[in-house]
């Protein structure tokens, strides 16, 4: 984008994208989003561009270029649109529009991970359970947090909380802040052995219905254990 | 002529005007104004001509202003509201006075009580034709806000020319016609990512405008010196439909370019850009004018997502860069906002009192009261020569109702 | 009373309707024949007015109360006699086919013919022969006004829901500071019209031989060249004055601005006021209008028809016959067309046109009008100043702009110079040499003259008139060795106390420097 041939308009199907409910024909082309947007200007990408080739209906051509997945999703363009176009919806639903081999990165296989393993590293429960308990003898550790454990599958917990990938790899360092505020609150909370992850790479990736399985295994885990209240740190 | 007599809420230059057309049929009128100081925000407006008037109409509402004090058959009554109004065979009407009273009479314009005030409620007026010269802001004063029993302003007067009523001072009055002119309120633009509040030389178009008629320069309030760049920045709080506001404020194009024109006469060594979507016409010679803003000024098709903070003081405007697109952030030492035109707030008892309708927009309707009659920005955005001209259409109308 | 109004169309009938409610009588004045007036039954049928057509304004002599109209109809004169004048002729639409390089065609039609065309759809085979794509040519490489955008945007709405047609609406700034045209624009754009913005780029226009247009253009958001090869192609229309109102303007000693309308760009003609006490200019006759300000205006017409006319002022101008010679010079200088030349030849002032502005006095060569309170003796300062003061300054000060802004220069708390005289004169424009001399006769040690702005002033030019004299008095004191610099001018407006400070501060601080 863009291309270096001019485009018959006139040919184009302007109605082509009418139905998605973006409000994306609100667009008064102020820029705003343009101007808000963190990675404005990166190969030549601006999220105005993109409403603008919606409108085009030119979205297969957008689904085809690198421009939607510039965009981190950050919603900075959306909060300050006058016109309350809902932007990074838009920018998913062109994200969808790609086959599933050509979504760029490692995006796709953390999805395809998860909805095989239930999480994106392909974290065994054994594991899972091991690095948990591991990080939990250190809390017990520090002065205050004596006999401190994280409770793993609890039934009838008030309160389950779901855990970012990172948090069990390369950030162990960040589980430590919830649980401590946990305890000192006095909160009755547990994890899940299973399907405990928080992160729905089909968000990224425009999968709506991989973001559906992932949500519903997360709530049937809660009806195993008998807990009405979700925390989802996302 | 008649007996008649009509009551206007508001003293801006609708109501004004209204008063001064209702004249030429002979009616008498009361117009009721809120803050100690006539006039609405055109009074606070600065000139704004260059080598010629550039017909921003500022000096209109000086004139108006003038005329109604001057007119026989006009009581002004500033720093007045309507308390309740109820249409029996007329409309009976009480009226609240500002609890704080300055006679006009005795104050000899010393502005001790300007200077002695220390929450600043004590203002100047804007006018030779504001009477008292200074007045007290209710919403300032602790007297009338916090009940406290301060009265410093008093004490300060060598003239013994500032009273407090224990109670804020009633009256009763009544009227054959109302015509509601409660202008508008501008947007408050301290939700915009712009700093306003924060930074200090954020201001508003009203203020800005304000700022040069009391002290004749552009100034940075943070320093109190000339600022080299400027940004204007359009559409804040209009045109925007997440706050409900679906609609151009018709004067902030004309605003803008006319106080970056009068900067850049006086001072050509500021720089000054226009942050807009569509730039409105205004005027009868906006052909001929236009042309010479664009050589003069820079203007940059893209409203700015942020404000910050700059290292050395300044501020740096987030826009998106012609042609690149990119999110560019350029330094800036003054910005203005030009804010919106949004439904006048407060006068919601008022306006259900009256019958008046209020359409999804939130501006004032029409009225399911024959006797009632809406007149400028009440009604939705107005520049102030249309809103001479709607005065005029309402007083005619409230003529015709009366002579039946 | 008798109103003439000048024009046939809405705005004239709504203040003939008003004026009735009054209790005026109305004669409205048109060119046109009956047959092109619109409804012209019911105009002639009503009893609070009268309709003359085909009928051509020769001359006009008197003033406000006292009009004589010279009207030429089917060959013949008549005189009618009006106490009021009001203009109220339609404005004139121009197609924009020269600003976007095209010729009318088949497929290239400006905007009123659509409107027709969509008014009467059988009539041009629509909706069957309707285009499939239409191209809308709308403000770019020239501004438009919210009258026409509301026209564009209008028609666009209609041709996508009524008639299937894809509409492409190029524009450069869109004029939507109307009421309700932001609400019109998603209308629109939500049918489906689709919007290209121009800012620093405009669309290439290509029309081959058939007439088709082909458009290419960069969208200047997603810098994509594209290509439109619409079936019509509707250039939008520039609003102008009808020859009728020049004409009329020119006949009534009527003020026009720089477009050609019947009333000058000064504020002080809003709204509907003219140069000439009596006559109003209204609507279209007085600019491009939105809808909304054009039914505002038949209003203010008809509520400027309420004022009586008391008695004419004692305080104005008044000519001696002995003295003048007939040169004319009032009678060309005045703003507000107050001196006429009489039957007997005599030129005379009209007590209730006059505004009192006392420029006709300040030129007479031969000094023979006198106005009661502006002469010699007659403009002398509200005040002495300070006797110890460092340097007496006399500033002729007008009553709309300098006055006000001294008062309000006070009245803050400025230190203006002790020995400021302020003179207070109803214009600028009464400020004769003689006045200015004298002022230096009484000791003044520096004479400014404050004026209002150019284009903001009451009478037309009194600012301009008294700047030219000044230079003048100042070359002829140069000559005499005087220093010119104690003779000024500037100008101020009634909301300009701090500027008015400053220019009477330096004015004294030079005076000082200068002893």
């Amino acid at each position: 984008m863009p291309s270096s041939e001019p485009i018959e308009l006139t040919s184009l199907d302007l109605a082509r994208c009418r139905s998605w409910p973006y409000s994306q024909d609100h667009c008064v082309t102020c820029g705003l989003c343009a101007s808000s947007c963190p990675v404005s200007g990166v190969d030549g990408f601006d999220p105005r561009k993109l409403i603008r080739l919606i409108s085009l209906g030119l979205d297969e051509a957008a689904a085809e270029s690198r421009w939607p997945w510039i965009c981190t999703l950050c919603g900075k363009c959306e909060n300050a649109c006058p016109m309350e176009i809902d932007i990074a919806d838009a920018v998913r639903r062109v994200r969808s529009l790609r086959d599933r081999d050509q979504v760029p990165g490692i995006l796709q296989q953390g999805l395809e991970a998860a909805l095989e393993a239930g999480n994106n590293l392909r974290l065994p429960t054994e594991d899972f359970i091991f690095i948990i308990e591991d990080v939990a003898e250190e809390v017990a550790e520090e002065p205050g947090f004596e006999g401190f454990t994280a409770p793993i599958d609890k039934k009838g917990a008030r309160l389950l909380t779901t855990i970012h990938n990172k948090l069990v790899n390369t950030h162990t360092e960040d589980l430590k802040h919830w649980w401590k505020i946990f305890h000192a609150a006095g909160e009755d909370w547990t994890i899940s052995s299973v399907n405990w992850e928080g992160t729905s790479w089909g968000y990224f990736t425009g999968d709506d219905r991989a973001i559906k399985t992932m949500a519903g295994r997360i709530v049937e885990q809660m009806e195993t254990l008998s807990i009405n209240t979700l925390l989802w740190p996302e | 002529m008649t007996e008649k007599r009509v009551l206007i809420i508001g003293g801006g230059v609708a109501g004004l005007t209204t008063a001064l057309e209702l004249t030429r049929f002979g009616i008498e009128s009361d117009i009721v104004e809120k803050s100690p100081f006539a006039g609405g925000h055109g009074i606070q407006f600065a000139c704004k001509a260059t080598d010629r008037c550039v017909k921003c109409g500022a000096c209109v509402v000086e004139e108006k202003l003038r005329d109604v004090c001057a007119h026989p058959g006009i009581r002004l009554l500033a720093a007045t509201e309507v308390m309740s109004i109820e249409k029996k065979s007329r409309f009976s009407v009480t009226l609240r006075r500002s609890p704080v009273s300055i006679d006009p009479a005795a104050c000899n314009d010393c502005g001790a009580c300007f200077t002695a005030c220390p929450e600043g409620a004590v203002q100047q007026g804007f006018s030779a034709a504001h009477n008292p010269f200074y007045g007290a802001m209710e919403d300032r004063c602790s007297r009338s806000s916090g009940g406290s029993s301060c009265t410093i302003c008093r004490d300060a007067c060598p003239q013994q020319a500032i009273s407090f009523s224990p109670e804020p001072a009633v009256e009763e009055t009544a009227a054959d016609a109302v015509i509601a002119a409660y202008g508008f309120t501008p947007f408050a633009p301290i939700d915009k990512p712009y700093g306003y509040g924060m930074f200090d030389d954020v201001v508003t178009n009203l203020e800005l405008e304000r700022m040069l008629r009391r002290k004749g320069l552009p100034l940075r309030p943070s320093n109190n010196a000339l600022p080299e760049k400027i940004a204007f920045i359009q559409c804040v709080g209009s045109r925007d439909a997440k706050r409900g506001h679906l609609w151009c404020s018709k004067i902030c194009c004309g605003s803008a370019l006319r106080l970056a024109g009068l900067i850049r006469h006086r001072h050509p060594q500021i720089e000054a850009t226009v942050f807009y979507i569509d730039i409105q016409t205004f005027g009868k010679d906006f052909d001929t004018v236009y042309p010479k803003y664009q050589e003069d000024l820079r203007f940059v098709r893209a409203i700015p997502a942020d404000v910050l903070a700059a290292d050395d003081g300044g501020l740096k405007v987030v826009y998106a860069a012609d042609g690149t697109h990119e999110s560019r952030e350029e330094e800036f030492d003054l910005v203005s906002l030009s804010v919106g035109i949004t439904p006048c707030t407060g006068a919601e008892k008022t306006l259900s009192a009256l019958g008046i309708d209020q359409p999804e927009n939130g501006f004032s309707g029409a009225s399911r009261d024959p006797g009632v009659f809406l007149a400028g920005a009440a009604t939705g955005p107005m520049s102030i020569a249309e809103s001479v001209a709607d005065a005029g259409r309402a007083a005619i109308e409230a003529a015709a109702y009366l002579a039946q | 009373m008798t109103t003439v109004i000048f024009g046939a169309g809405k705005t004239a009938r709504q203040i003939a309707e008003k004026a009735a409610a009054l209790g005026r009588q109305a004669i409205l004045v048109t060119e046109d024949r009956l047959e092109s007036i619109a409804d012209a039954e019911t105009l002639r049928s009503a009893a609070s007015l009268s309709l003359l057509t085909e009928t051509h304004l020769k001359g006009c002599n008197g003033g406000i109360g006292d009009f004589t109209l010279e009207l030429q109809q089917n060959g013949g004169t008549k005189t009618v006699k009006a106490a009021r004048l009001i203009l109220a002729e339609p404005d004139r639409r121009t197609a924009n086919y020269g600003v976007y390089g095209l010729a009318p065609s088949d497929a290239v039609i400006c905007l009123s013919e659509l409107k027709a065309r969509i008014g009467d759809p059988a009539g041009f085979g629509w909706p069957e022969q309707a285009p499939k794509h239409l191209v809308f040519l709308h403000g770019i490489s020239t501004e438009s006004t919210p009258a026409i955008a509301e026209e564009v945007m209008t028609a666009a709405v209609q041709l996508q829901e009524a008639f299937g047609v894809q509409t492409y609406v190029l524009v450069g700034n869109l004029k939507v500071a109307a009421d309700g045209l932001e609400a019109l624009y998603r209308k629109c754009r939500q049918a489906g019209a689709f919007f290209i913005k121009f800012t620093d780029t405009s669309p290439d226009l290509r029309q081959d031989k058939d007439g088709t247009v082909v458009v290419e253009y960069a969208d200047e958001i997603t810098q994509q060249r594209f290509t439109i090869r619409p079936d019509m192609t509707v250039v939008d229309e520039t609003i102008e004055p009808s020859e009728k109102v020049a004409r009329l303007a020119r006949l009534l000693d009527l003020e026009i601005d720089e477009n050609g309308f019947a009333q000058a760009d000064n504020v002080h003609r809003w709204t509907v006021g003219t140069n000439r006490r009596g006559v109003h200019c209204v609507g279209p006759s007085r600019g491009i209008l939105s809808r909304e300000e054009k039914a505002l205006d038949a209003a203010n017409a008809a509520a400027a028809l309420a004022r009586e006319s008391g008695d004419p002022p004692a305080d104005r101008a008044v000519i001696d016959r002995g003295l003048c010679i007939r040169c004319l010079t009032c009678f060309r200088l005045c703003p507000y067309r107050a001196i006429r030349f009489t039957e007997e030849e005599r030129v005379e002032a009209m007590a209730e046109a006059c505004e009192r502005c006392g420029i006709c006095a300040a030129e007479c060569p031969r000094t023979a009008i006198t106005i009661p309170g502006l002469g010699r003796k007659e403009l002398m300062p509200e005040r002495s100043a300070a006797s110890d003061a460092p340097v007496r300054i006399t500033a002729f000060c007008c009553s709309q702009s300098a006055k006000p802004a001294g008062q309000y220069a006070r009245r803050m708390g400025r230190d203006l110079p002790a020995g400021l005289d302020i003179v207070e004169v109803p214009c600028a424009g009464t400020v004769s040499l003689p006045h200015l001399m004298d002022a230096f006769a009484r000791g003044a040690g520096g004479v400014m003259v404050l004026s209002c702005h150019p284009d903001n002033c009451h009478s037309r030019e009194g600012n301009m008139l008294a700047k030219q004299r000044v230079e003048l008095l100042r070359s002829r004191l140069e000559e005499i060795g005087f220093d010119p610099k104690r003779l000024s001018i500037r100008t101020l407006a009634s909301n300009m106390g701090v500027e008015f400070g400053e220019a009477v501060e330096a004015f004294e601080k030079m005076l000082v420097d200068l002893a």
